[in-house]
C-alpha cells in the first residue's frame, strides 16, 4: 500500500480538474438551461460577471494550497529509515504573511462585491418604466401591470429592452422571484413590498422559478418571461385590454355556460365575470395587488402557451375539439392535450393545489376547452 | 491535586488551595447566562416588533404594576439575607429570609394575575394585537421564571425546615439566592420596556 | 505535590458500585463519562444512517426527471428530516461524544463537572431524537425545511391560499418541540464543558498547553450556550402562535416572517461553527502525531477558533441577502462574511505546515485528515463565493448552495469525524481498526463526495433550485442529477465498508496496546480502554505535549520549546 496512494491523489487530482473543466463548458453552453452563465440582460450580466471574477480568484487560491498539500504529503512521507523530524513549533513572520495575503485576495473580492452591488439597480431602456405587481400565490405567479389595467396569470410578457420595476407581495407565505438569465432572486415575502428592476435584452422565452420552498407544489411554481420586441408587444398589450370575445361556436357556446355555471367561482374572465379595467379586479395583498378571487384570470387564455406554473404546455393545436361515437363532442387525442389532462383532473397534475373541482365528463371537458381556446 | 468530593472531582491548584468559587457556582452562573440570553431574544423580538408597528400604549393604569416592581425589587433583600445568615449557620435567620422572599415573590405573581385580568377585560389578549402577542410573551415568561423561583425558595425553605443546610454545605440556598436577584433584574428591563418606554415615547 | 494515589480513587469506585450492577443497567445507569460518549456516538452514528438513507431516498427520486418514488408530501418530509437529523442528531451527538469520552481525558481529569447532568444530556438527546423519528409514523414529519421558514411553519401541506389561518397538522410541533429538548440537552453539555474545561485541568495544564481539541470544544461549548437561546426563543413563539394565538410571524397582524429568519440565523450561523470547530480540534490532533511533529502555529490555531467564534455572531444575515435587507445592511454582513474566510484560511495553512517537513504515517486516519482539508477547502471557497452578494441573488437556494453546505459538513465534518473515529476507536475498544478496509472506505468515500456533491455546483449554475421534488427533462439537468445519485450509492457502498470494520474489529481485531500511534496527548497515558477512573496518577503538565515529554525526556518540549 505504498504507491497507489500517491497515484491515487493525482487520479483525485485529475478528476477534480476534469469535472470543473467540463461544469464550466456545460453551463456556458447549456442552451437549454435556465444557466446564469447565460445572462440575457443587464443584471444578470453583472452578476454572472462577478461568478467569473470569484471563479478566477478561487481557482489560483485552490491549485495553490492544494498543490502545496499535494506536494506536502507526497515529499514528507515515511520512508524507511527516516530520521524524526525537527519538531518545529511554528514561525510568526509565516503566521504574518498567510494571513495577509489571503486578506488581500478577499479584499479584493469584496470591493468588487460592494461596489457590483450598489450598482446592480442603476440600469437604463428605452422608453417608460412598466410598473408591474408580481404576486405569488402557493403555486402560481400573477401579474398586475398597474398602469396598463391588465393581470396575467403565469406568464409575465414584457418588451424587450426596457426596464421593467417590479414590486413583489406575497399572498400567503415566502416565495422567491428569480429569472436565472435575466436576474437574481428576491424573496417575496409577506408584509413587504421588495422591488425589483430589471430588463431583458433578447426577445425569447425566459424560465422562472420559485426558489424559496413555499409548501407541497414549490417544485411547480414557474412562471414563463416572454420578451417581446416593442411593436408585437404593444398589439398583445391591446389584445389583452380588451374583454373577452363571446364564442359563436356551439361547443364552446356549451362551455361557457359550464364556466359561468362553476369557475367563476375562482377564475375571472373580462366581460364575464369580471368588468373591463384591470384596477377593479385587485385587492390589497400586503403592497401588491392582485384578483381577489382564488384562481388565475383566464381572460385571453388561449394566448397562452403554459397551464398551472408550468406543469404542462398548453397549444390549441394539440386539443382538437371532435366528435366520439355517440356524436358528443370529444378532445381527439386526449393524451397529446394538457389542457385535458388538466381539466380531467387537476389534483393528480399538481397534487395539493387549489383548484378543487367536482369530476368533468370528457364531454363538458371538450365543451370547456373549446370555450377556453375562444378566448383570444 | 485532583481529589474526589461527594459528587464532583475537583481540581487544586498547583499551590494547594481551592481555586476560587465551587463548580457548581460557576454551573449557576452559566445556566443563568443561557436563561438571560433567553430573555435577550426575547427582548430583542419585542424592540423589532414594537419599532415596526410603532408607539404602543397599554390600556391600563401603571399603579399596579409599579407597585408590584417594588415589592420584586425589594423581596431581593430577605434574599440576600437568608444567604448571609446561612453562610454564618444561622438557621432562624435562613428562614425568615426564605420565608419572605418567597411570599413577596407570591405576592407579585398575584398582582400580575390581577393585573392579566384587567387586561383580558379591556380585550387586551394576546390573540388581539401584536403588542398583546408581545406583552403577554415577555411579562408572561418573566411571570413563569418568577414561578420557579417562588418552588425553588419553597424547596429550600422545606429543606431548612428539615435542617439540611449548614454553613459548609448549602448550594442550593446560594443557587436559589443567584436565581431570584436574576430573576429580580430581567425585570427591570422588562419593566423599563414595557411600560416606561410608551411613556417615554408618549 | 500534584500527585494521588490510587486508593483515593477508591471512593469513586464504590460509589458506582450502588448503581445496577447487570450489564444493561450499568449502561443505563452510568454518569461515567467515557461510557456516556460512547453512547452518545452510537446514538449519532444509528442516525447518520437515518440521515443517510433519508438522503439516498432522495437522491433515488432526483436520479432522473420527473421521478415517480416518491410524493411531494413525502419527499419534502424527507429533506426536512434529512437536513434535521443530520445536523441535529448526528454532528452534534457526535462531536458532544467525541468531547465526552476525549476532553476529560485529554486534560486529566476524572470526569466531566456534573456527571449526572452529562447523563441527563444524553437521555435528552436519545428520546428528542426519537420523538423527532416518530413524526414518521404518524405520517407528519416535519415539512417546512431544516430551517422551518415562518409563516409557512404555521401552515401545513395543502392549506393553500387560506393561509395563516390554518394549522392543522402536528409536523412543525415535532419540529419545534424536538428542537427545544435538543437544546435542552445541549445547553446541559455545554455547561459541562465549559465548567470541566475552566476549572479541571490537570496541574500545570494551562490555557495555553490545553490540547486543541480541547480549546476547539470549549469555543464550540461557548458558541452553543450564546447562540441556542436564540433558537429557543424562536421555536417558543412559534409554539405560541400556532396554539395561543398570537401573530409574532403573521405580517397581516402586525407581525413579521423576517423575525423568524433573524433570531433563527442568529442561531443558525453560529451553529455551523458549531458544526465545524469540534472537526478542526481533531484534525489539530492527529496531524501532527502522524506527522511526527507538533502542532505548527498552535497559538494561531488556537486563537483563530476564539476570532471564528466571535465573528461567527455576526454574519447571520448571509443566509437572507435576498429577503431585501437595506443594501448597507447587506453590505455590512457581506464584510464579516469575508473576514470569517482569514481565521479559517489561517488554520488551514498552519495544518498544511504542521505536515510539511514531517514524516508522514498514511494511516486511515491521517488519509482522513487530509481528505479533509482538501475537501473543507473547495467547501470554504464556495463560501467565501456565496458571501458576493450579487453572485448571491443568483445562486441562494439553489443546488450551489447545497454543494456548499455538503463539502462544508461531510467533505469537512464528516471526514474529520471518521479520522477521529480511526485514532481513537483503539483508545475506546482497545483494538485497531482494519487500516486495508479504512483505506478503501476512504478512497470510495472521497470518489464518492466528489462525485455527488461536485455536479451540484454546476447544477446551481445551471439554474436548479433546492427543495424540488420533481424537475422537467428539458433543462440540462439530467446527466448531473444522475451522477450524483450515483456518487451517492458510492457514499453508501464506502459507510458499508465502515460498519463492516466496525463489526469486524469489534470481534477479532488486532490488539491495539495503551499507545498505538506513538501520540502526544494525556489520553495515550492510560489503559486502552482507561479505567473507569482514567489515571491512577493524575499526571503534571509542563508543555502542550505532556506524554510525548514523558516518552522523551531527553528532548521534552518543556526544555527545548520556547513557549
Ligand atoms: C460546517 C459548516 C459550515 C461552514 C464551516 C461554513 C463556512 C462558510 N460559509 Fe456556509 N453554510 C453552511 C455550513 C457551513 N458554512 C450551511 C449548512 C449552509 C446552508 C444553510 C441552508 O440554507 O440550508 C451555509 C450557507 C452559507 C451561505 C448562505 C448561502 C445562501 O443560502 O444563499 C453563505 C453566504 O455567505 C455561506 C458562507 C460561508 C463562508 C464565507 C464560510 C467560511 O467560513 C469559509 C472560510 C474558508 C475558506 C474561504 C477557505 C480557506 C481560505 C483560504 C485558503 C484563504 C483564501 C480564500 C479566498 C481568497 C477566497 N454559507
Ligand atoms: C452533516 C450533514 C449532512 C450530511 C452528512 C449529508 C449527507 C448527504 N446529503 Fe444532505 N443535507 C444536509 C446535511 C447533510 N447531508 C442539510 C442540512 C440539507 C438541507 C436540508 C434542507 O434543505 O432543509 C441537506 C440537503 C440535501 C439535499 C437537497 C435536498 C433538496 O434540497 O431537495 C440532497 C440532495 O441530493 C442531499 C443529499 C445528501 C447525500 C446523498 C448525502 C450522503 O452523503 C449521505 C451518505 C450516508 C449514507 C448513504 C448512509 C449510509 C446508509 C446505508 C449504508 C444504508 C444502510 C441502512 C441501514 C443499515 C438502516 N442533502
Ligand atoms: C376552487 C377553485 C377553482 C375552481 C372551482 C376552478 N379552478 Fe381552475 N384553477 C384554480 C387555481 C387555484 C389554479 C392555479 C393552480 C396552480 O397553478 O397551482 C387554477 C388553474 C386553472 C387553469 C390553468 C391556469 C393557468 O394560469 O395556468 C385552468 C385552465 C383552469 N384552472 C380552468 C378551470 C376550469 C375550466 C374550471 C371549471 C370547470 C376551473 N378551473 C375551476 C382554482 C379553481
Ligand atoms: Cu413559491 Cu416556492
Ligand atoms: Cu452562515
Amino acid at each position: 500500500m505504498r504507491m497507489p496512494k500517491f497515484r491515487g491523489v493525482k487520479r483525485w487530482g485529475t478528476i477534480i480538474s476534469a469535472l470543473l473543466l467540463s461544469s464550466i463548458l456545460l453551463a456556458a453552453c447549456g442552451e437549454t438551461s435556465p444557466s446564469i452563465l447565460n445572462p440575457q440582460g443587464p443584471v444578470a450580466s453583472k452578476e454572472a460577471g462577478l461568478f467569473w471574477f470569484i471563479l478566477v480568484v478561487a481557482t489560483i487560491v485552490f491549485v495553490a494550497v492544494e498543490s502545496v498539500l499535494i506536494y506536502s504529503i507526497v515529499r514528507f512521507r515515511e520512508r524507511p529509515n527516516m530520521p524524526n523530524p525537527r519538531q518545529l513549533h511554528g514561525n510568526n513572520t509565516i503566521e504574518l504573511i498567510w494571513t495577509i495575503v489571503p486578506s488581500l485576495f478577499l479584499f479584493a473580492v469584496l470591493i468588487g462585491t460592494i461596489y457590483t452591488m450598489f450598482n446592480l439597480n442603476s440600469i437604463s431602456g428605452q422608453g417608460r418604466i412598466i410598473d408591474i405587481k408580481v404576486v405569488a400565490h402557493q403555486w402560481w405567479w400573477e401579474f398586475d401591470y398597474t398602469n396598463d389595467n391588465i393581470v396575467t396569470a403565469d406568464e409575465l410578457v414584457v418588451p424587450v429592452g426596457t426596464v421593467i420595476r417590479t414590486t413583489l407581495a406575497s399572498s400567503n407565505v415566502i416565495h422567491s422571484f428569480w429569472i436565472p438569465q435575466i436576474t437574481g432572486k428576491t424573496d417575496v415575502v409577506p408584509g413587504r413590498a421588495n422591488e425589483k428592476l430589471f430588463r431583458a435584452d433578447t426577445p425569447g422565452t425566459y424560465l422562472g422559478i420559485c426558489t424559496e420552498y413555499c409548501g407541497l407544489q414549490h417544485a411547480n411554481m414557474r412562471f414563463q418571461l416572454v420578451v417581446l420586441p416593442q411593436a408585437s408587444y404593444v398589439s398583445w398589450l391591446h389584445n389583452q385590454q380588451s374583454a373577452a370575445q363571446t364564442p359563436t361556436d356551439p361547443n364552446a357556446t356549451a362551455g361557457m355556460k359550464l364556466f359561468q355555471g362553476s369557475c367563476v367561482a375562482c377564475h375571472g374572465i373580462v366581460g364575464v365575470n369580471l368588468q373591463p379595467g384591470g384596477q377593479q379586479l385587485t385587492a390589497q395583498y400586503g403592497g401588491g395587488s392582485a384578483t381577489t378571487l382564488k384562481g388565475p384570470n383566464l381572460t385571453h387564455f388561449a394566448t397562452r402557451t403554459t397551464i398551472a406554473g408550468l406543469v404542462l404546455t398548453w397549444n390549441p393545436q394539440s386539443c382538437v375539439v371532435g366528435t366520439d361515437s355517440s356524436g358528443k363532442p370529444a378532445i381527439q387525442n386526449p393524451a397529446a392535450c394538457g389542457l385535458y389532462k388538466w381539466l380531467r383532473d387537476p389534483q393528480a397534475v399538481k397534487p395539493g393545489n387549489d383548484m378543487q373541482i367536482g369530476k368533468l365528463s370528457d364531454t363538458q371537458i371538450a365543451q370547456l376547452i373549446a370555450y377556453l381556446e375562444s378566448l383570444q | 491535586m485532583s481529589y474526589a468530593r461527594g459528587e464532583q472531582v475537583g481540581t487544586i491548584d498547583e499551590h494547594g488551595h481551592e481555586g476560587g468559587r465551587s463548580i457548581n457556582w460557576w454551573g449557576m452562573i452559566f445556566f443563568i447566562a443561557s436563561e438571560a440570553l433567553i430573555f435577550a431574544n426575547f427582548i430583542a423580538a419585542y424592540l423589532y416588533l414594537e419599532i415596526r408597528n410603532g408607539n404602543w400604549q397599554l390600556p391600563s393604569e401603571l399603579t399596579y404594576p409599579l407597585i408590584n416592581t417594588g415589592i420584586l425589587l425589594a423581596s431581593s433583600i430577605p434574599a440576600r439575607f437568608a444567604g448571609a445568615a446561612i453562610v454564618k449557620g444561622n438557621q432562624r435567620n435562613l428562614k425568615i429570609g426564605l420565608f419572605f422572599t418567597a411570599l413577596m415573590g407570591a405576592i407579585f405573581l398575584g398582582g400580575q394575575v390581577y393585573e392579566y385580568t384587567g387586561l383580558f377585560g379591556n380585550h387586551f389578549t394576546p390573540s388581539a394585537t401584536i403588542f398583546g402577542s408581545s406583552f403577554f410573551m415577555l411579562t408572561g415568561f418573566h411571570g413563569l421564571h418568577v414561578t420557579v423561583g417562588v418552588l425553588f425558595l419553597v424547596i429550600c425553605l422545606l429543606r431548612s425546615l428539615r435542617g439540611d443546610f449548614t454553613a459548609k454545605n448549602h448550594f442550593a440556598v446560594q443557587a436559589a439566592e443567584m436565581y431570584w436577584h436574576f430573576v429580580d433584574g430581567v425585570w427591570i428591563v422588562v419593566f423599563s420596556l414595557v411600560y416606561l418606554l410608551p411613556l417615554i415615547r408618549g | 505535590m500534584a500527585t494521588r494515589t490510587i486508593g483515593e480513587s477508591i471512593r469513586l469506585t464504590k460509589r458506582r458500585k450502588s448503581f445496577s450492577e447487570s450489564y444493561i443497567g450499568e449502561w443505563i445507569m452510568t454518569i461515567d463519562h467515557k461510557k456516556l460518549g460512547i453512547m452518545y456516538m452510537v446514538t449519532a452514528f444509528f442516525f447518520f444512517l437515518v440521515g443517510g438513507t433519508e438522503a439516498l431516498l432522495v437522491r433515488t427520486q432526483l436520479a432522473v426527471p420527473d421521478g415517480k418514488v416518491l410524493t411531494a408530501e413525502i419527499y419534502n418530509q424527507l429533506f426536512t428530516m434529512h437536513g434535521t437529523t443530520m445536523i441535529f442528531l448526528f454532528v452534534m451527538p457526535m462531536l458532544t461524544g467525541f468531547g465526552n469520552y476525549v476532553v476529560p481525558l485529554m486534560i486529566g481529569a476524572r470526569d466531566m463537572a456534573f456527571p449526572r447532568m452529562n447523563a441527563f444530556g444524553y437521555w435528552v438527546v436519545l428520546f428528542g431524537g426519537l420523538f423527532l423519528s416518530a413524526s414518521f409514523l404518524f405520517g407528519q414529519a416535519p415539512n417546512a425545511g431544516w430551517f422551518n421558514y415562518a409563516p409557512l411553519n404555521e401552515l401545513t401541506t395543502g392549506c393553500g391560499a387560506t393561509a395563516v389561518s390554518c394549522t392543522t397538522g402536528l409536523n412543525t410541533d415535532f419540529w419545534a418541540l424536538g428542537i427545544l429538548m435538543l437544546g435542552v440537552s445541549s445547553i446541559a453539555g455545554s455547561l459541562n464543558f465549559v465548567v470541566t474545561i475552566l476549572k479541571m485541568r490537570a496541574p500545570g495544564m494551562t490555557i495555553n498547553r490545553m490540547p486543541l481539541f480541547t480549546w476547539m470544544t470549549l469555543i464550540t461549548a461557548f458558541l452553543l450556550l450564546f447562540s441556542l437561546p436564540s433558537v429557543t426563543a424562536a421555536s417558543i413563539l412559534l409554539l405560541l402562535d400556532r396554539h395561543i394565538g398570537t401573530h409574532f410571524y403573521q405580517a397581516g397582524a402586525g407581525g413579521d416572517p423576517l423575525l423568524w429568519q433573524h433570531l433563527f440565523w442568529s442561531f443558525g450561523h453560529p451553529e455551523v461553527y458549531i458544526l465545524i470547530l469540534p472537526a478542526f480540534g481533531m484534525i489539530s490532533e492527529i496531524l501532527p502525531v502522524f506527522s511526527r511533529k507538533p502542532i505548527f502555529g498552535y497559538t494561531f490555531i488556537a486563537w483563530s477558533g476564539v476570532a471564528i467564534g466571535f465573528l461567527s455572531f455576526t454574519v447571520w444575515a448571509h443566509h437572507m441577502f435576498a429577503v431585501g435587507l437595506p443594501m448597507v445592511a447587506q453590505a455590512f454582513f457581506a464584510t464579516s462574511t469575508t473576514l470569517i474566510a482569514i481565521p479559517t484560511a489561517v488554520k488551514i495553512f498552519n495544518w498544511i505546515a504542521t505536515i510539511y517537513g514531517g514524516k508522514v504515517r498514511f494511516t486511515a486516519s491521517m488519509m482522513f485528515a487530509v481528505g479533509f482539508i482538501a475537501m473543507f477547502l473547495i467547501g470554504g471557497l464556495n463560501g467565501a463565493a456565496l458571501a458576493v452578494v450579487p453572485f448571491d441573488y443568483q445562486v441562494t437556494d439553489t443546488y450551489f448552495v447545497i454543494s456548499h453546505l455538503h463539502y462544508v459538513l461531510f467533505g469537512g465534518t464528516v471526514f474529520a469525524v471518521f479520522g477521529g473515529i480511526f485514532y481513537w476507536f483503539p483508545k475506546i475498544s482497545g483494538r485497531l481498526l482494519n487500516e486495508r478496509l479504512g483505506k478503501w472506505q476512504f478512497w470510495l468515500m472521497l470518489v464518492g463526495v466528489n462525485l455527488t456533491f461536485f455536479p451540484m455546483h454546476i447544477l446551481g449554475l445551471l439554474g436548479m433550485p433546492r427543495r424540488v421534488y420533481t424537475y422537467a427533462g428539458n433543462l440540462g439537468w439530467n446527466e448531473l442529477n444522475l451522477l450524483s445519485t450515483i456518487g451517492a450509492f458510492i457514499i453508501a457502498v464506502s459507510i458499508m465498508v465502515f460498519v463492516w470494520n466496525f463489526i469486524v474489529t469489534l470481534r477479532s481485531g488486532e490488539k491495539a496496546g495503551d499507545d498505538p500511534w506513538d501520540a502526544y496527548t494525556l489520553e495515550w497515558d492510560t489503559s486502552s480502554p482507561p479505567k473507569a477512573y482514567n489515571f491512577e496518577v493524575i499526571p503534571t503538565v509542563r508543555s502542550r505535549r505532556p506524554f510525548y515529554d514523558k516518552k522523551n525526556p531527553d528532548i521534552a518540549d518543556w526544555k527545548t520549546a520556547t513557549h
